[in-house]
């Protein structure tokens, strides 16, 4: 008998990993949903044996169809796939009623591991070893460059959210990572999209260069937050002006550090990183670039909002890519999706 | 052991030449602070040479390191496994070094920014970690000579920046001028001082950027109630200064209560919600009595300040 499984990602990119990461000896049948509302009518409708469920998207998230299926009681196992690593998130799908938790990106031998683990698949030892790449039937759907950055900074976002809620013992609420293009001209507009406050904002910058990937990052944090952030970092020895620069330093240092870091590993470079410089303090967002904007190039930007569950706290994480990065990504396409 | 002639050797060894001489300080040290390399940069500007603190306690070589801070920054880099940077505009240098620069040098220290990177050995642990200073003493004194170079041209330009009125030293210098012209002339002028009430109150509820915005609406309904002759200038936060030439105290009365009423009776719409705020005021005319400007001013203080005690909001004149 095959086994229904149903893949629930926003992703394009993930539903192809999660698929690639099925033993392959397997006799399945597969189901796609791109978000938590098509995956319970699925679920609804007796059609799925075994769920692999994202936690982060945009249209009814993965809390929420657990909730679901709990409370309505219905018949079917969820595995939650995730790139939010923090240890909060694995005890709360759990109580939630997931039998377990995979992080993302999908390694084949875990997730094979897991199924023999909980009586879903017997691997058949007449089975030859050679396991071709892909489902028997591909998935019906391609990948496009913005929806691959999207998935590799989702999966990076969850390492950098476990370092954070780890150091701080907090719990990171993880949004999904949201990519336009933008032109140089308008960096401005785009950090005043980002800020949500009528607030003044403080800004850490760093570059980042390596195997044809370039960029800058930019950490956005709101002036209100950055009190709060004092505190919870329990730092009182220094005086107060200094004091925020070694926040904004700190907080980018892990948050810079563990994306990026994120990104060069399911890349497969290694990405060297500049000195952090601050680009601006107590100011006003649309302020914090003005004399920055003068050349004209296109731009790509993955957008993060970290907020702190329980806290005050808005830290906006900003990559852009250069022009010719994006022309060499696109060029590598093929091969980082296959 | 292998032959010291073998390309992996002769590799090795430019390597470590390359460290050895490289414009970067370069030290690692064990998680119990104990150091293991100390390369030329760190020898030729701290005098202690890398034999000599082989194995030594930075902090035991170097009392006078930021122990707590160093600590806590080396213990996340440790635990989190991953890279930290501090500059210096958060902590100037790490290590005291001399400026070396007797002839371009303007600092007495060498500004450094630190990189702290984990090392890990065979295992994935981290086991000993790197510290990397760098020597940013022409940026720093570059961004610094800007910073000074900014505060003169701020006093040398005559208007604030903010209201666009004059500035505070532009307008004292108007108003010693506005003195000497009454000695010799004997013309009537009147001083006033006002300042926005509860002003305070308005920073605190809704930040300084709003702040801003309600001096710059004052002031701009000063100028409008102002003649061509009269001179309006920003003495200081909420504080403001006019000289009335020409005007007696009467005159000077009907201009004070038209600026008061009107700053009363106006909202200021701002993106945080309609603010009112009112004025209180202090006109003195000038009298045979102060002897220099400055004495004046305080005569015009003083009557701000009995507007203030009489409960805000409205003008109190000195009369000749």
């Amino acid at each position: 008998m095959k086994t229904r499984i149903l893949i629930c990602d926003d992703s394009a990119m993930a539903r192809k990993q999660m698929a690639r990461a099925l033993p392959q000896d397997w006799k399945t049948e597969l189901l796609y949903a791109e978000n938590g509302r098509q995956a319970l009518e699925h679920v609804r409708a007796g059609k799925v044996d075994l769920l692999l469920l994202d936690l982060n998207m945009p249209d009814m998230d993965g809390y929420t169809v657990l909730e679901r299926i709990l409370r309505e009681d219905l018949p079917v196992m969820t595995l939650v796939v995730s790139g939010d690593i923090q240890p909060q998130a694995c005890q709360r799908v759990k109580s939630l009623g997931a039998i377990d938790f995979v992080r993302k990106p999908v390694e084949r031998g875990v997730l094979a591991e897991l199924l023999e683990q909980f009586g879903l698949y017997q691997p058949d030892p007449d089975s030859p070893q050679p396991r071709s790449a892909w489902p028997e039937v591909p998935p019906p759907f391609s990948v496009g460059l913005s929806d691959y950055l999207q998935e590799v900074s989702n999966v990076a976002m969850g390492q950098a959210a476990d370092l954070l809620a780890r150091l701080l013992d907090v719990f990171v609420k993880l949004p999904v990572p949201r990519i336009t293009t933008v032109y140089r001209t308008e960096l401005s507009m785009v950090l005043k999209s980002a800020a949500e406050h009528q607030d003044t904002y403080s800004a850490v910058c760093q570059g980042f260069t390596g195997a044809g990937l370039a960029g800058e990052a930019l950490l956005l944090f709101s002036d209100s937050s950055i009190q709060d952030m004092i505190s919870l970092l329990g730092y009182d020895e220094v005086e107060s002006d200094s004091l925020e620069i070694e926040v904004l330093m700190d907080m980018s240092s892990i948050l810079f550090g563990a994306f990026l870091r994120g990104v060069g590993e399911q890349m497969d470079i290694h990405l060297g990183l500049g000195q952090p410089m601050v680009l601006g303090r107590h100011r006003r967002v649309d302020h914090l670039v003005e004399y920055h904007n003068q050349r004209q190039e296109k731009l790509m930007c993955v957008e993060i909002p970290y907020r702190l569950e329980g806290y005050d706290i808005q830290c906006d994480l900003l990559v852009f890519l250069t022009e010719e990065s994006i022309r060499q990504l696109e060029l590598k396409l093929p091969y980082l999706t296959e | 052991m292998a032959d010291d002639n073998t390309p992996e050797n002769s590799g090795y060894h430019a390597l470590a030449t390359l460290l050895e001489s490289i414009e970067v300080g370069l030290v690692v040290i064990d998680l119990d602070y104990r150091v293991k390399v100390w390369n030329g940069f760190m020898e030729n500007h701290s005098g202690m040479t890398a034999n000599r603190i082989q194995n030594q306690s930075l902090f035991e070589a170097f009392p006078d390191l930021p122990k707590t801070w160093l600590t806590r920054k080396v213990q996340s880099v440790v635990t989190l496994n991953t890279r930290t940077f501090t500059s210096w505009e958060q902590r100037p240098y790490l290590f005291r070094f001399r400026n070396t620069r007797p002839v371009t040098g303007t600092e007495e220290f060498m500004f450094q920014n630190l990189t702290i990177s984990p090392l890990t050995g065979t295992g994935g642990q981290v086991e000993q970690v790197c510290l990397m200073i760098y020597d940013v003493t022409d940026v720093a004194s570059g961004r610094r000579a800007l910073e000074h170079a900014n505060e003169q041209l701020e006093r040398l330009s005559s208007t604030d920046r903010l209201t666009g009125l004059l500035n505070r030293g532009t307008w004292e210098n108007l108003l010693d001028a506005e003195f000497e012209r009454y000695r010799r002339y004997g013309h009537n002028t009147v001083l006033v001082m006002f300042d926005i009430d509860h002003f305070k109150q308005v920073n605190d509820t809704y930040g300084h950027l709003i702040g801003d915005e309600v001096i710059r609406e004052v002031a701009r309904i000063t100028r409008e109630a102002l003649r061509q002759a009269d001179r309006p200038g920003r003495y200081g936060g909420e504080e403001f200064g006019i000289i009335l030439p020409e005007t007696d105290i009467d005159g000077a009365l009907v201009i004070c209560e038209r600026i008061r009423e009107t700053l009363a009776t106006t909202v200021i719409h701002t993106d945080d919600g309609d603010i009112r705020c009112t004025v209180s005021m202090g006109l003195v005319q000038l009298t045979d009595e102060p002897e220099n400007y400055m004495q004046w001013l305080q005569q015009a203080d003083d009557a701000l300040y009995q507007a203030k005690e009489g409960g805000r909001n409205r003008s109190v004149a000195i009369r000749p």
